[in-house]
Formats: structure tokens, C-alpha cells, sequence
């Protein structure tokens, strides 16, 4: 189970209150790398999560302003993971959905299941901080990416 | 993780240990005939059994040796491997977010792993930066000098183990160029599907169809889209590695299935290509890429397929217009006409395709076909009417009660069962009638 704290943008001074705070959960060390900086750049506080079952625990922890979520991931799917957060947990945080899977049924089945957006990769960090921006609008502090 | 590294050095120390246990029981075999012939006392041929048991239990001890100590050795080389990986990838996301400078030629190889698999994840802005840094480190060219064969002879006997190593850093260097996808890389690749190994000559297929898929859409991609379809109208490589490159397409996809469609021979409307012919096995590969990638501006293009002469043409036609879920006008005949055809896996995809017939000519294909003799068949007309809207269900149970055929009837009950629709005990009221 691997589950990060937030720190500051590339790993400076711990992130100030105020802040939307975002949980990341993906697996993929590169991607996870791009959008924690890009998102910390633009004025979030980043969470990361490499795994499921440390996706669930951040999940449990705390108010999040949204959450970005891939599908496939190691000890479960991200798709269980939004049931959680809808059904069990009855949370309406904002979720986007950030995965390789381009089908129509998999973007469907997402939306279906209460995500409010899907990004598919490969992905332009640009237009994920636009939406993560978008759907934070008005819970925190925001700057435009670079 | 054991094969990752040092093959040559644990083929050594098995071939050291099996040596000496093979000198060994000669040795000894020979010291129990001289033994049998009294030339040999009892003590020294005890003394000498000890000897070996002894050396037995060292070869062993130096295998267990080698194997522990590989393994110690090789977690900690992946994971210095990982964590190096990391930090190059925080680097070039420093440089592209422009927190950090590029740093100075030559890149380590994990500096270049960590670019490509950012490339593979990247596109916009960043993507292009990206391909921009790729050319300043002059990646591409160095890819494609690593992905040429050496010129000589094909190395044989002893040489073929060096050879093979030069194979599996050759694929390395072009598994690195479809992540780099970089346009200069397309000519060369096409090259390379000339080449005399097998696997160069399918994995480079697989790295254009995926540098392809980057090409930016407008004239480029047309033009890309035309040179890969020459390609595969032109090379030898099996059917099964040329439909997975089209599948890799992706948005060149359709581009590039269009053309081939123009270039099979449709003999329904007796046109031939002019200078180019994709042969059948290609062709049925084609149009099911058209259906698995549902391709929708293309069905009037695989329309006339269902009535190729060759039966998997046809299967892979109405496969295509199936998971499309269109049947063009005037494709209903060609369409129930398969569901009468000789060939069994025809009339499976007739059968699945058949949900696309007008509503009433839907129900009654499929009817028939649960009598079919085949009991693929029948589970597909089975599956098909089930799925024909809100009414599948209740349509498959009059089936399953008053159909004709008593096999139809036992295929109806058993779907209904195995999808959920039916209860044991309702079954087994239903399979009373059957």
C-alpha cells in the first residue's frame, strides 16, 4: 500500500491551507509524477496514491476537493474505488477519471458510475489542469499552469 | 526476475559444477572396477568416496551460493534501477514545467527511459517539448543506428548466442522507438521490414503503426495513412502481426483501413485495384479491425464483403457490421442470405448480425436459426434474441416452450438459465415442455 502526503511543489516546503486538495491515485510513476507537478504548479495541494488499497485509505481520511482516479490499478480498479466513494462513502467530490482505456463502454461505465469527467492517455497535462480547474472553481485558490 | 540478468554467468558456474560431478562419477565408476578386480584396497576406496561426496556437496553449495547471492544482488539492482528512473523522471518534469535546465549530452540510459516513457504518456504542449528534447539529444538517431543489423554473413554454431544478443538489444532499440514515435523514424522502419530477422521484421511493423498513430491529423496523416497501407499490401508478414499493427493505428486508423478497403477486390461489383491486391487471409484481418475499432464512415465499404466467395471474408464482414452495429440499405439480402450459408462460422456472425434486420425479419431469422444444426449456431440465435430489446427475454421463453425443434427449445432454456433470466425450478418446468 503506497500512499504519499502532500508536500510543496517539487518536494519544497509543505503546501499552505486554502489550497484545493487533490488526491491523485495512479499507479504509473510518470504519470503520477506529471500530474502531481503540474497540478502543484497551478496551485493544488497534491495527495498521491500508487494503489487501490492506498487510494481507499486517502479516500476514508479526509474532505478531498477532487479526486483523479485511474481504472486500472494494482489491488483493485479504479472503477471500485468511485463506487466507494459515491455508495459507501455518499461523497459528491468532484472525480476524473485519467486512464489508457479509450472505449466508449469504458468512458460510459465511468460516467454511469458518477465520474464527472475522463481524460484518456496519453493526455496534455494543459487540459487536465483546466479541468481539474474547472470543476474546483470556487473551493480554493487557483493559478494557471506556468 | 531470475533470467533478467547474468545468463552467461550462471550457464558457467552450472556447466563448472556439472563438469566436475561429471569427472567425478567417472572417476569413481573407474575406482569401483579396479575395486572388483582387487587391484584396489577398501580403504583407499573409501577414502575416495568421501572425496567425491565431498566435492558434490561443494558444487551444490556453490549453485545455492550463486542463486541466493543473485538474488540479492538483482532486487537491489532493480531497485537502484527504479529509483534512478524516478529521478530522472522528476528531472525532465522539472525541465518541461521549465523549474530545471536540460542537462548536458550524453544521457545515461535511464535518463532515456524515463524521457521515452514520459513521451508514451504525454502529448499537447508537453508532448511537443517533449519530441523537441528527443531531437535536441539526437534520441531518434541513435535508435535507428541500434535497431540496424551489422552487415555480414548470419552468424551460426557458437556465434549464434552473440548474434541473439544483438537481436534483443535491435528490438530493445526499436521497442524505444515506438515509444519515441518520432516522424523521421518511419522511413527507416519501412526499411526494416526488409530485414532477414523475423522478429526485427514484426516489431518494426508494430513501432510504425505506433509512430503512426501520432502523425498530426490534416495532410501528414494522409500521407502516412498511404505509405502504411502500400506497406501492408506489400509485405509478407503473417496476417495475425499485421492486424495488431492496424489496431495500434489508432487515429490513423481509419485513414489507412479505407485504403486497403480500395484496394481489395470486390467481386460483387467485379472491381479490381489497379496495381495493388490484398490477399484474403489480409483482408479478413482488415475488416475486423474496421469492427473492433468501429470504424462507422466505413461500412459501406465492408457491405459488399458478405458475399466474397471466400467464407472467412464473409464471417469477418458481418463480424465487422456486428460490432459496428449498422447494416447499411441494401445489405439485408447479402445479410439473410448468410444465415443460410454451408459454412458454420458464417452463420454465427450471420446469426449475430441478424439483430440488425428490420425488427419482424429479426425475430423470425432468428427462430429458425435456433433449429439450426450447428449448436454454435443455435446459441447465437439464442443469445441474439435474448438481447432484441425489452421483449428478448419473454421471446426466448415462448421459445423455449413452443418452438418445434426440441433442440431450440433445451438451447432457449439453457440461455435463459446461464444470463439469469430463469430460476432452477422454472427451468426445469420449462425443460418438462422441451
Amino acid at each position: 500500500m503506497t500512499y504519499e502526503e502532500g508536500r510543496g511543489p517539487l518536494g519544497g516546503e509543505p503546501v499552505s491551507d486554502g489550497m484545493n486538495r487533490i488526491l491523485v491515485i495512479e499507479d504509473d510513476r510518470s504519470v503520477g509524477k506529471v500530474v502531481q507537478v503540474s497540478l502543484r504548479l497551478a496551485g493544488h495541494d497534491v495527495q498521491l496514491a500508487t494503489d487501490s488499497p492506498g487510494g481507499e485509505v486517502a479516500l476514508r481520511r479526509g474532505e478531498l476537493d477532487l479526486v483523479i482516479l485511474d481504472i486500472n490499478l494494482p489491488g483493485g480498479t479504479g472503477l471500485e474505488l468511485l463506487r466507494c466513494l459515491r455508495d459507501e462513502l455518499g461523497r459528491r467530490t468532484p472525480v476524473i477519471m485519467l486512464s489508457g482505456q479509450k472505449q466508449e463502454e469504458s468512458i460510459v461505465q465511468a460516467l454511469e458510475w458518477g465520474a464527472n469527467d475522463y481524460v484518456t492517455k496519453p493526455f496534455s497535462p494543459r487540459e487536465l489542469v483546466a479541468r481539474v480547474n474547472r470543476w474546483t472553481k470556487g473551493s480554493g485558490h487557483v493559478a494557471q499552469v506556468r | 526476475m531470475w533470467r533478467k540478468y547474468g545468463d552467461d554467468l550462471y550457464a558457467a558456474v552450472v556447466l563448472a559444477v556439472f563438469s566436475i560431478e561429471a569427472v567425478t562419477l567417472g572417476a569413481l565408476t573407474w575406482i569401483f572396477v579396479l575395486r572388483l578386480a582387487d587391484d584396489l584396497g577398501a580403504g583407499e576406496v573409501g577414502a575416495f568416496l568421501a572425496g567425491s561426496l565431498a566435492l558434490t556437496a561443494a558444487a551444490l553449495l556453490v549453485i545455492g551460493v550463486h542463486i541466493l547471492g543473485y538474488h540479492v544482488f538483482s532486487s537491489r539492482r532493480e531497485r537502484g534501477w527504479q529509483q534512478r528512473l524516478d529521478s530522472w523522471t522528476e528531472r525532465w518534469v522539472g525541465v518541461l514545467f521549465d523549474t530545471e535546465l536540460p542537462p548536458p549530452s550524453p544521457l545515461p540510459r535511464e535518463a532515456v527511459e524515463s524521457l521515452l516513457d514520459l513521451r508514451e504518456t504525454l502529448v499537447g504542449t508537453e508532448g511537443e517539448r517533449l519530441e523537441w528534447l528527443m531531437r535536441r539529444y539526437g534520441l531518434a538517431e541513435e535508435l535507428l543506428h541500434r535497431s540496424r543489423a551489422v552487415d555480414g554473413p548470419r552468424p551460426s554454431g557458437l556465434v549464434a548466442p552473440v548474434r541473439r544478443r544483438r537481436l534483443s538489444s535491435r528490438l530493445d532499440a526499436l521497442e524505444a522507438l515506438a515509444k519515441a514515435r518520432v516522424g523521421e523514424a518511419i522511413e527507416p522502419l519501412i526499411g526494416l521490414l526488409g530485414d532477414r530477422e523475423p522478429a526485427v521484421r514484426i516489431m518494426s511493423l508494430r513501432s510504425l503503426a505506433r509512430t503512426l498513430a501520432r502523425v498530426p491529423e490534416g495532410a501528414p496523416r494522409e500521407a502516412a495513412a498511404e505509405r502504411f497501407a502500400e506497406v501492408i499490401v506489400g509485405t509478407d508478414l503473417p496476417s495475425g502481426a499485421i492486424e495488431e499493427s492496424l489496431l495500434l493505428l489508432e487515429a490513423t486508423g481509419p485513414s489507412v483501413l479505407g485504403r486497403l478497403l480500395s484496394a481489395a477486390p470486390v467481386p460483387a461489383h467485379g472491381r479490381q485495384s489497379a496495381d495493388v491486391r490484398l490477399d484474403d487471409a489480409r483482408l479478413a484481418k482488415v475488416l475486423d479491425a474496421v469492427g473492433r475499432l468501429k470504424v462507422l464512415p466505413l461500412v459501406d465499404q465492408v457491405a459488399p464483403f458478405c458475399g466474397h466467395p471466400n467464407p472467412e471474408v464473409r464471417a469477418a464482414a458481418l463480424r465487422a457490421l456486428g460490432m459496428i452495429g449498422i447494416l447499411p440499405p441494401g445489405t439485408e439480402q447479402a445479410a439473410a442470405a448468410a444465415l443460410i450459408d454451408p459454412v458454420e462460422y458464417v452463420r454465427i456472425q450471420a446469426t449475430r448480425t441478424a439483430s440488425l434486420l428490420p425488427r419482424v425479419g429479426a425475430e423470425q431469422a432468428l427462430w429458425t436459426r435456433l433449429a439450426d444444426e450447428s449448436w454454435w449456431v443455435r446459441r447465437a440465435a439464442a443469445q441474439t434474441l435474448l438481447g432484441l430489446g425489452a421483449d428478448g427475454p419473454s421471446l426466448l421463453e415462448r421459445a423455449g416452450r413452443e418452438h418445434d425443434d426440441r433442440y431450440a427449445r433445451h438451447m432457449a432454456v439453457q440461455v435463459l438459465l446461464d444470463r439469469g433470466h430463469l430460476d432452477p425450478a422454472r427451468a426445469r418446468r420449462l425443460r418438462a415442455f422441451a
